[in-house]
């Protein structure tokens, strides 16, 4: 199977899988969060994406030079309660900001510049190669449109936070 | 073990990391820290004679000037400077590339409140 063969079942395996995993196992390590999410028993990604309050995009180039995007999006009282959390497991305090400033959307670009660190690791580690891109932080509905330009399919994957709600992983594929 | 009273340089693009490393080094009785948020800051620091650096913890992946080209320039005039990079899991091929470029030792990132002080004790031990 190649990664190139644009299949749901190919990208979910490859690349959304990975992704989930890495992202579940960084907010325990990270944030003191359990997450969970269905795609790593049995359900398939859902296929629409809507932009919430914050979102992170990263592009993931494949060997045929076609670029899609890994895009997290978050609406903004689970981006706090995530950035509070790796603030606070990393300094050793209690921190409990009410607003999306620029501590957690700094401690939140820390924690999905892991969780894509170690996703390239799992995924370039199979015979499949994707070049990831910096990660592009995006506030708005509008700034996010361009991601949605020449879209063909998209996969988006829940993952729920006990007592912290609930963020989105989606696979745009051009 | 690392003398106290010299001066630790923290290289990171990304002010919270630079802060929880401070933090961590502060628990550790290291209260003389100076920060930098690209290699050739740094290079600026050690160069400028200003702050008698006892060690550096540099990050890799940063703009500007990586760690890597920094720890090249680092060790084109000091071989006896400890520098520990701070990586992240999943850049093994950078760990092996610092090796042969001189580091000291390495750590990696995120290096939290709970764990750091234990983990930077044994590095500072073999430094």
């Amino acid at each position: 199977m190649k990664l190139e063969d644009i299949s749901t079942d190919n990208i979910r395996n490859s690349v959304l899988l990975p992704f989930v995993t890495e992202t579940i196992s960084a907010l325990q390590s990270m944030a003191d969060l359990k997450g969970t999410s269905d795609l790593l028993t049995y359900h398939e990604p859902l296929d629409v994406f809507a932009f919430k309050d914050f979102a992170v995009s990263i592009n993931a180039t494949f060997t045929n030079g076609v670029t899609n995007n890994v895009v997290m999006n978050l609406d903004a009282r689970t981006a706090i309660i995530i950035g509070n959390k790796v603030r606070s497991v990393m300094f050793g305090t209690n921190e409990v900001d009410i607003t999306l400033n620029d501590a957690n959307k700094e401690a939140l670009a820390e924690f999905l510049n892991t969780v894509v660190g170690l996703a390239t690791r799992d995924i370039n580690e199979t015979n499949h190669k994707i070049s990831f891109g910096v990660p592009l932080y995006l506030y708005n509905k509008e700034d996010s449109e361009f991601l949605l330009e020449g879209i063909k399919n998209i996969m988006t994957v829940p993952v729920d936070l006990e007592s912290a709600g609930r963020f989105y992983l989606s696979f745009l594929v051009r | 073990m690392l003398d106290k009273e010299k001066t630790i340089l923290i290289v990171d693009d990304t002010m919270m990391m630079r802060e929880g490393l401070r933090r961590v080094l502060a628990l550790m009785g290291y209260e003389n820290t100076v920060q930098a948020e690209h290699g050739k800051q740094a290079l600026n620091i050690i160069e400028g004679g200003k702050h008698d650096i006892g060690a550096v913890f540099l990050d890799i992946v940063m703009p500007v000037m990586d760690g890597k080209e920094a720890l090249r320039k680092i060790r084109e005039t000091n071989k006896e400077l400890p520098v520990v990079m701070v990586t992240s899991k999943a850049d093994k091929d950078s760990i092996v590339e610092c090796s042969k470029l001189g580091m000291s030792s390495y750590v990696l990132k995120p290096i939290n409140a709970a764990e750091g002080p234990g983990i930077l004790s044994d590095i500072f031990t073999r430094l």
